[in-house]
């Protein structure tokens, strides 16, 4: 009897918790937001956590003890879980987040995946780009263990639809962080589009043509042959090790392919320059989640690149702006002789003949993974919906260029008597180009804005007045560029409307 | 002189002018450029001020206003096509920016007029209405409604008008304070250099 009233009184604790989250999802729900996918993550959390709580007086009169307590942790994992996920929403105020690009980036989003989806962009301090998404299945599937399914859709439609439109399936929740410092860096989301490449990919990693099965299935015989001497329980392990350093692997490479295929040139630039302070050569390990070496992954995404390359944007851009063009393949020069040098290559593929069975392994998946890299770009190419075409861009990327030397945002280039929107991967790649050229060091910022006029105070330092003029320079090259993708956005949004 | 309609179209189209061409940036609609000028549209960011955190503002306290300035402003985002516009209040003061982005040459100046259609909701759109030539970036509109009525002010709405007109001679722009805004920007009064003496500092 004692017992009995205990979990009762555990349950009406519960009641309080889960009207907590209710009551501290609505606060956060009241911020401003650059974008509805903030508030729809809020009313997912808050929707679920009513019916949870509203599921409790059935719970208390449960009359197994452990199905009551079961269904009462369930309820309390949950309630936490769904707690800590409202900070996704809290960090995407306006006031945190690039707000002005956000429209155009979650619209960017609706137009590649074929599932509708929220994107909620919110800033961290740690210095990474990252994903979190399937907030719509995680309710889902907690909700199901105390609703029929009608009921459990009809809740979350209440949550995620608000004009009783219906899609079908429902729209998942996806949360990219970036990092805090880079919020006002444009150009450096284009590792947005990495993280795009890991919701484009999952689906066909997971299911299609049962590609996990296959790895997992070439990945035991390939342990099976490695260790055929060594305990079942080393076998056991160096296969769960196997599995996950490819599975990371691959899915990071494709990744890295689908925002090469989206954002062309730019993604190798931005990805140099966000990797080019760090270790460029760590082997994967646990503690890294097994993420493939920078510089491999460099050398993977320039040599897709170099696949599509084309001269003809090259020619355009040379003969509109030879020193841009000078510039930018002095970069890739850069990035070439980086990755010509195949020491991450050499260490993950040839390890030691005295080195731990770790390391064996993670050479045996990267040989495996080397193998199959053609098979991986395939995938790519067949699964990203949109392919920027970097070559067929000429125009549009010189505009870009043009427009950001004469410090004018390049939203627009001109049709005939009318001008059209430019699209935000032709914004980036030509934004990119333009600050390799004009800003790719202080001497060369410093020339720009003496030419320009940029309010520097010009110290009689030169050091200092090349600094000054080099943050300065970025500065505005981050606004116009900002100001750009929001007006191209609004521009299209118009021209759709009124056509 | 004026600018009329065709003038208009035609400093836009003529990459090769001597002292540039002019840039309007994004014209949604043709129908913006009418004979007297180019209709321009608000844009999404507020400024308001947080008038329960000072006394008074004194442009002559010098660089401490701009410490101090983030603390008494708010900035307010309305996104594009919301069905809650910025509401402004009787009597209340709001600052907030054109959406395009202007690029004069140097032989062009212009300035900024409230469409009559909303002042006659009582709303004065621009208070300061030179752009001096050679300017680039958004217009700052300094916005008061006048009227009795709260009125409500929904970005991309077309709310004021550029007049433009040619200038005797060229000129580069001179302006150090305000240069390539992409939004509204507080006041840099306090950069004033006679402030001080005016003030008594001197």
């Amino acid at each position: 009897m004692q017992r009995h009233d205990h979990s009762h009184f555990l349950i009406d604790l519960l009641a309080i918790k889960l009207l907590a989250v209710e009551d501290q999802v609505a606060r956060v729900r009241c911020s401003d937001f650059p974008s509805d996918a903030p508030r729809k993550l809020c009313d997912l959390i808050a929707q679920s956590a009513k019916q949870l709580r509203l599921q409790l007086p059935r719970i208390k009169t449960e009359e197994d003890d452990a199905a009551k307590r079961s269904q009462a942790r369930m309820c309390l994992m949950f309630a936490k879980e769904m707690l800590a996920s409202v900070r996704f929403a809290q960090r995407a105020r306006t006031e945190n987040t690039p707000w002005s690009i956000v429209p155009a980036f979650e619209a960017y989003v609706r137009g590649l995946v074929h599932e509708p989806h929220f994107l909620v962009l919110r800033p961290k301090w740690t210095h990474t780009y990252e994903i979190i998404a399937g907030f719509t299945g995680r309710c889902r599937g907690v909700l199901r263990a105390f609703l029929d399914d009608e009921e459990v859709e009809s809740v979350l439609k209440d949550a995620l639809l608000n004009d009783g439109h219906s899609p079908e399936p429902l729209p998942e929740i996806c949360v990219i962080s970036f990092p805090r410092l880079e919020r006002m860096n444009p150009l450096s989301h284009c590792l947005f589009g990495h993280e795009i490449g890991h919701v484009l990919c999952a689906p066909w990693l997971a299911r299609s043509a049962g590609i996990k099965e296959r790895i997992r299935a070439d990945l035991a015989l390939k342990v099976g042959a490695e260790y055929h001497d060594a305990p079942e329980s080393e076998r056991v392990e160096q296969f769960d090790l196997a599995v996950a350093v490819c599975e990371q692997g691959v899915s990071e490479l494709a990744a890295d392919l689908t925002c090469a295929l989206l954002f062309g040139p730019a993604t190798l630039f931005a990805i140099y320059e966000y990797c080019a302070l760090m270790e460029l050569d760590e082997l994967p390990t646990a503690e890294n989640s097994y993420y493939p070496p920078w510089r491999y992954r460099l050398r993977v995404i320039q040599a897709f690149l170099n696949q599509g390359a084309s001269s003809e944007c090259e020619s355009e851009l040379q003969a509109r702006f030879p020193e841009a063009h000078v510039a930018m393949h002095e970069w890739l020069q850069v990035i070439a002789d980086l990755v010509a040098d195949e020491c991450d290559r050499h260490r993950l593929l040839n390890p030691p003949t005295d080195s731990s069975n770790t390391l064996r392994t993670i050479a045996m998946v990267y040989s495996y993974v080397e193998d199959h890299m053609g098979a991986i770009e395939s995938l790519v190419r067949e699964n990203v919906p949109a392919a920027y075409c970097y070559a067929g861009r000429a125009s549009a990327v010189c505009t870009v260029v043009d427009r950001l030397d004469r410090l004018i945002p390049p939203n627009e280039m001109r049709k005939g008597d009318n001008h059209a929107p430019l699209s935000i991967e032709s914004i980036l790649n030509g934004a990119w180009i333009f600050k390799l050229w004009r800003l790719n060091s202080q001497t060369a910022a410093l020339r720009f804005a003496q030419e320009r006029g940029l309010a520097v105070r010009l110290s009689n330092d030169a050091a200092q007045a090349g600094a000054e003029a080099h943050r300065v320079g970025l500065a505005v090259l981050n606004r116009l560029v900002v100001k750009a993708i929001e007006a191209s956005f609004e521009h299209h949004c118009y021209l759709e409307a009124h056509r | 002189m004026n600018l009329v309609g065709r003038d208009i179209r035609k400093a836009m189209q003529q990459e090769d002018r001597d002292h540039g061409p002019l840039v309007v940036t994004p014209l949604l609609s043709d129908a913006q450029i009418s004979d007297a000028g180019v209709d321009v549209r608000l844009g999404n960011q507020f400024i308001v001020m947080r008038n329960r955190l000072f006394g008074m503002l004194d442009p002559s306290i010098g660089p401490d206003l701009s410490v101090q300035l983030p603390r008494y402003q708010e900035f307010v985002v309305v996104p594009f096509r919301s069905t809650c516009g910025f509401v402004l209040h009787p009597g209340r003061f709001v600052i907030s920016s054109t959406f395009e982005y202007i690029a004069l040459p140097g032989d062009l100046e212009c300035q900024l007029e409230g469409r009559s259609s909303w002042a006659r909701l009582g709303l004065v759109a621009a208070m300061a209405t030179t752009v001096a030539p050679g300017f680039q970036g958004v217009i700052t509109l300094e916005m008061t409604n006048l009227g009795s009525a709260p009125i409500v002010l929904h970005p991309g709405v077309r709310i004021a008008q550029l007049l433009f007109h040619t200038t005797s001679s060229p000129s580069e722009y001179a302006g150090r304070k305000y240069k390539f805004p992409i939004g509204p920007e507080f006041s840099k009064i306090h950069l004033d250099n006679e402030l001080g003496f005016w003030a008594g500092q001197a």
